[in-house]
């Protein structure tokens, strides 16, 4: 189904995961005779980049990492061009290029590119072998690497860097990990300093070795096959494997003087379209807005990718899908713990901050509010309980439903989230559920 | 079958008769775990003691699922059949995603299998209904459903134009 390349197809879906397979979804869910063309580097079947830790930790199987069925694009009538890069958008001629030279025409371009493990200034990245996590080869690496490995240094504590080390430590519990975070507590994004806290506590006691506020300045092998990891603090570690987990940015060099707005991502609005008619992007690539700020963001999380991926799918294929802008919002589950966070969560002027500890139980739940009434973010760690109010609690966010009756008890009982989104339904449209 | 609308039934609540009793908690978790452990039950009756209000919460199936939209595995199905909404175990790699998108927060988690779990309806015989003396909980085809609310809906009606000239 790869060859011959195809010179000119109605829409070209350049990615083949998320963003990607939700926008043929909802492309041809109205339209299913114009032709589709899907070009990816990668040279898989689309597997869930989800799915991979899971992978790592031997977890899952092919049939859960390869998650869309063997028949799949032909079902879609999607032609399929995989382990093929684009290397430029010429956007007046409605065309792209692959990396061999072939020019491909489109009538509607999908960027669903991704985003790719940033590369820090370390010096020395570049001549000793480093194990990013991102896909699925990557994650091979590292299955094989682990097993060989007695110990291991973690650059950056974010979301893909722990997952990994849990993964890592789930294959081969004998590891020594070292955890190496230049800002000053682990998962800056995802948790604030005192539900860090509760997990480098977690860390430590598993015997995890978590150091905050240093960063690694210098790699080097050694000649026993070890590598060397000189910290900022002027500590050294000799490990027999280095896990680069310092975040990810989007793919969108290749677009450099393609006439694309770029900033940190492409510049898309909420019908997902760039600045180039009939050029969209969606996912990781794409920078939108924040739902509650407003303001210009990039959220590489799976969810994003998917609403956006949907929204570009069907207005390429002439709907009037609008996209109400980007929700941050994370779960993790590592060593015993569980953490949530939504929207925004971390102290700022202006926003009031409600705060509640059950030590017994091990919960810590802070809520963020406007006006001290509105709530833009929560977090809630303790058990897997915690979660299970963070859709509603979504509803009232996505809403921005006054809260403030309840506002005394918002923390201690987070079923009345359930509750104040059918209070304030009442009246305007039909009760979600189905009383009689 | 293709446009055939399929004759399916769903849990039907009426949260005015619940009485708090947590019979259905009980009822679900021994069916699916074969313990009495309300904590374990994939039915929860949420209460609000001051006001004298509960309310039985269990999956809806919704149409547009979005715990299912949002799984990075595809482990949430839906039945083209009977419409009702399934996690396949094996699939399901307890990201929990889905319980972060579920908008009435009863997507549940089994931390002794590791994966999310829902209400299956004990596979078309739910056994909360079975146990819920006061009737809060109904299975009911769709159908039967919508003629409840119509005549529901009537008989306010009725209430409402009491007294007043008789049009016909």
């Amino acid at each position: 189904m790869t060859s011959p390349i195809p010179q000119q197809a109605h829409y070209v879906i350049i990615g083949n995961s998320a963003a990607g397979l939700n926008a043929v979804d909802a492309t041809r869910a109205r339209d299913l005779s114009s032709s589709l063309l899907l070009i990816a580097d990668e040279d898989t079947h689309a597997y869930s980049r989800v799915a991979t830790p899971y992978y790592i930790s031997r977890e899952i199987d092919d049939s859960t990492l390869f998650y869309k069925s063997p028949e799949y694009y032909q079902q879609r009538r999607v032609t399929t061009l995989l382990g093929h890069r684009v290397v430029a958008l010429d956007a007046d001629n409605h065309q792209v290029k692959l990396a061999e030279g072939t020019r491909i025409s489109y009538g509607k371009l999908l960027l669903a590119t991704g985003s790719t493990p940033s590369r820090p200034p370390i010096q020395g990245l570049e001549k000793v072998k480093v194990f990013p996590h991102w896909t699925l080869a990557q994650a091979k690496d590292i299955l094989e690497r682990t097993c060989l490995s007695e110990s291991a240094a973690v650059l950056g504590g974010g979301f893909i860097s722990l997952l990994t080390l849990n993964a890592m430590k789930s294959l081969k519990p004998s590891i020594q990990f070292t955890v190496i975070e230049r800002l000053p507590q682990v998962m800056p994004n995802l948790l604030d300093e005192q539900a860090a806290r509760m997990l480098e506590q977690r860390m430590t006691t598993q015997g995890i070795q978590v150091k905050t506020g240093v960063e690694a300045i210098e790699l080097a092998e050694l000649p026993d096959g070890k590598t060397k990891v000189t910290l900022s603090d002027g500590t050294e570690q000799r490990v027999d494997m280095v896990v680069l987990g310092t975040g990810v940015r989007p793919n969108v060099d290749f677009l450099a003087g393609s006439g694309l707005q770029i900033q940190r991502g492409i510049l898309v609005n909420e019908r997902m379209e760039t600045n180039l008619p009939d050029v969209y992007a969606a996912g990781d690539c794409a920078e939108s807005f924040d739902l509650l700020s407003g303001e210009r963001v990039v959220h590489a999380i799976w969810p994003t990718a998917v609403e956006q991926g949907r929204v570009a799918g069907a207005n390429m294929a002439g709907g009037a899908s609008a996209y109400p802008g980007s929700l941050s919002m994370n779960v993790l589950d590592i060593f015993g713990l569980t953490s949530a966070s939504i929207g925004i969560f971390q102290d700022q002027a202006g926003l009031e901050m409600l705060r509640f500890f059950d030590f017994k139980r091990g919960i810590y739940r802070k809520l963020a509010l406007r006006e001290g009434k509105r709530i833009v973010g929560l977090i809630a760690v303790g058990s897997p309980e915690e979660v299970h109010y963070m859709g509603t609690i979504q509803s009232v966010i996505r809403r921005q439903i006054d809260v403030s009756p309840w506002k005394d008890k918002l923390l201690q009982n987070p079923n009345l989230y359930g509750r104040i989104v059918l209070e304030a339904s009442k009246g305007k449209s039909s009760s979600p559920l189905p009383t009689v | 079958m293709v446009g055939a609308v399929a004759v399916t039934k769903q849990l039907v609540i009426h949260p005015e008769r619940c009485t708090a009793c947590r019979m259905c908690e009980l009822a679900c978790s021994f069916e699916h775990e074969g313990v009495f452990n309300p904590n374990r039950s994939r039915i929860k009756v949420e209460i609000f003691a001051e006001e004298a209000f509960y309310l039985p919460m269990a999956c809806y199936h919704c149409d547009d699922y979005p715990c299912g939209q949002v799984c990075p595995t595809e482990a949430i199905i839906k039945d083209p059949n009977n419409r009702w909404i399934t996690v396949v175990d094996n699939k399901c790699i307890g990201c929990k995603m889905c319980m972060q998108a579920c908008p009435f927060g009863v997507m549940g988690f089994s931390a002794e299998v590791g994966v999310a779990q829902n209400c299956d309806l004990c596979g078309g015989n739910p056994q909360c209904v079975k146990f819920c003396s006061p009737n809060a909980l109904e299975f009911l085809d769709v159908e039967e459903t919508r003629h409840h609310k119509r005549s529901m809906f009537a008989a306010k009606v009725r209430e409402a134009m009491k007294g007043e000239a008789a049009v016909l």
